[in-house]
């Protein structure tokens, strides 16, 4: 179990008990490995990511204090909200978290400090993925552009994001290389950041 | 803190190879020295971190929208393709394996009836050489073809020597045709040589 599940790492916050059987304490809801937000697998996806998040949010927070308070937001975060998460994009939801609760904390500093209230006022939105007045928008705006792709292009994005296989599962279940795979979804990636670029602008 | 709050949108010109090291990061697909190269890339790279969540975002909102999964019918229809190539891969072998059969089938077989008319030719009574011309006769024409029946009618075609058949065995490979035309010449020229000598 990751660090940030165990309670002698946990500071301000204490949302669970130690042991198997995880408590959110806030909630009262049980977290054990029965309950969807404590599959395993986001378990190990987080202690997995912890290496990179951690080097991630160095580059964000410049106090440690700052990057181990916000690695305990995201792991309650995680075990409170990451049932919904697609399987595929459960390290990606981390990131997108980490940085979130990155931001919210830079900008909780910046407004408490007189020197860094410029910074606080031009800073742009935060998207955060639980926002739903946003997701509504943003989803039929990423299925139009996924829906614009070639179709062997937006199958492999399905099949990886959606469904979960690996790039050589979906090589091969389409009989083609795994580099064409591979190929295929990075060109969907970047057509589909250029597309939403271009929309926002 | 110090500096910029850091923003979630993706550096302008991000190295291709970031992009898809990101991408293959966050969908957990990097792995051993990939992998720890990466961490360590991450952790001294400001930009690569802005490039890491600004891919996580975009993975993150694709994964949200809601979508029939694909039902593979692309995966169906290359299993289709697949039958109907081998299909007709093996529908070409046995074409090219009949023709080859009756090419060579009809080569082979004046060969033969030409052996058989030169054996009975051997054993030798007058009348048997007389059946045997008129069906080397028949041979003849078959192989000179409509176009000459009036040159196959003469007798000469008819009369071969041992020499001459065996020849024609050994050319038939190179130009049947041309082959059995020649021998026809050589035995108009034999037959009339033998004429002069009996003369």
């Amino acid at each position: 179990m990751s660090g940030f599940l165990d309670p002698k790492h946990q500071r301000n916050r204490d949302p669970l008990k130690q042991g198997d059987h995880v408590v959110n304490s806030a909630s009262g809801k049980s977290l054990s490995p029965g309950n969807e937000s404590a599959d395993p697998s986001w378990q190990e996806i987080f202690e997995q990511a912890l290496p990179v998040l951690r080097g991630f949010l160095h580059n964000r927070l410049t106090q440690e204090s700052d990057i181990e308070d916000c690695l305990q937001t995201v792991s309650v975060k995680m075990l409170e909200r990451g049932s919904g998460v697609a399987p595929a994009a459960r390290r990606a939801w981390l990131f997108r978290v980490a940085a979130n609760e990155s931001a919210r904390m830079w900008r909780s500093r910046a407004a408490s400090e007189k020197a860094l209230q410029r910074y606080a006022s031009d800073e742009t939105d935060i998207d955060f993925p639980e926002n739903a007045l946003t997701s509504d928008e943003t989803n039929q705006q990423i299925m139009k552009v996924l829906t614009s792709l070639p179709p062997a292009w937006q199958r492999v994005v399905r099949m990886r994001i959606h469904e979960n296989m690996t790039f050589q599962q979906i090589a091969d279940q389409l009989d083609i290389p795994l580099g064409t795979a591979l190929t295929q979804m990075r060109r969907a990636l970047e057509r589909m950041r250029q597309e939403l670029d271009t929309d926002a602008t | 803190m110090n500096g910029e709050c850091p923003s979630t949108n993706m550096p302008p010109h991000p190295s291709p190879d970031w992009v898809h090291q990101c991408t293959l990061y966050l969908l957990g697909e990097l792995h051993g020295q990939s992998l720890t190269t990466f961490e360590r890339q991450v952790a001294n790279s400001p930009e690569l971190s802005e490039v890491l969540v600004a891919q996580a975002a975009l993975i993150d909102d694709v994964s949200k929208i809601e979508i029939e999964p694909w039902t593979t019918p692309a995966t169906t229809t290359g299993v289709r393709w697949k039958w109907i190539a081998t299909l007709v891969s093996l529908s070409a072998c046995v074409a090219v394996a009949i023709l080859s059969i009756q090419y060579f089938g009809q080569a082979t077989k004046p060969q033969i009836q030409v052996t058989q008319s030169s054996s009975q030719r051997q054993s030798g009574s007058q009348d048997t050489v007389g059946a045997s011309e008129s069906e080397s006769l028949l041979i003849a024409k078959s192989w000179v073809g409509d176009s000459s029946v009036a040159a196959s009618e003469n007798e000469f075609f008819a009369i071969f020597t041992e020499d001459a058949l065996y020849e024609v065995e050994d050319e038939t490979e190179v130009d049947s045709v041309i082959s059995w035309m020649a021998v026809a010449v050589a035995a108009e020229d034999d037959s009339t040589d033998g004429e002069a000598n009996d003369g």
